[in-house]
């Protein structure tokens, strides 16, 4: 069944994020690799969008729901200006220390362990879905 | 389960908890007081994100202008695949 809830758009909204999602892993009997991919997709998704959406103080909305043999995340970031996070370039996870830079990491994840991400922005709003099959 | 960061032994560093974006400011005060080489535990880690991975790649950089480095240590399944992912297992000695 899907869930969904409103966070307000602040980094310390990340602890009751934890709680919706375990909440919603509980009621699945899903295991502890699921919730650490759900939270390590959430956070990254929502701090960006707390980080770099900041002209709109609205809430985050964030829905899940099991689909077949998976979990489909999705966060709507409300009142925003056009941003494709999906067209930053990636980070080379190949270059050595000394050219390593903050930024970028977090959505190199998020690709990286995600088997479908799409971004759509319509009406000012920013709606990014994840979905993740799970063994 | 807040972040905590203790130090063990002179050159040995204990974290656990959870490491999200919310726990940033507390880890930069806490990793802003390494000076020298040092081991981070992660056995008690139980989550990390990529600000959490940020920071460490900042101390990494730090210490390493200085010639010293950061050894990480015991990290969870989960943690060891991320730092993977980044390529991070390639700027830190992880044992």
């Amino acid at each position: 069944m899907r869930r969904e809830r409103c966070f307000a758009k602040a980094l310390g909204s990340l602890r009751d994020v934890f709680d919706f999602l375990d909440a919603f892993v509980g009621e699945h009997g899903l295991d502890g690799n699921a919730a650490f991919y759900l939270h390590l997709v959430t956070e990254e998704v929502f701090t960006n969008m707390v980080k770099y959406n900041t002209m709109s103080s609205h809430d985050i909305r964030i829905a899940i729901d099991k689909v077949a043999d998976g979990v489909a995340l999705e966060l709507t970031d409300f009142d925003v200006e056009p941003f494709d996070p999906g067209g930053a370039a990636e980070v080379d996870v190949n270059a050595p220390l000394e050219r390593r830079r903050p930024g970028g990491l977090g959505l190199h994840l998020v690709r990286s362990m995600t088997d479908e991400l799409a971004y759509d922005y319509q009406d000012r709003q920013l709606k990014v879905t994840a979905y993740k099959r799970f063994a | 389960m807040m972040l905590e960061i203790e130090r063990t032994a002179p050159d040995h560093v204990a974290l656990s908890g959870r490491f999200d974006a919310s726990q940033e400011a507390k880890a930069r005060e806490a990793f802003d007081q390494i000076a020298d080489s040092c081991t981070l535990d992660l056995a008690e880690l139980a989550y990390v994100s990529s600000a959490g991975l940020g920071l460490l790649v900042a101390l990494q950089l730090r210490l390493a202008k200085k010639g010293g480095s950061v050894t990480l240590a015991n990290a969870s399944p989960q943690v060891r695949e991320l730092l993977s992912l980044a390529g991070l297992d390639q700027v830190f000695t992880v044992l």
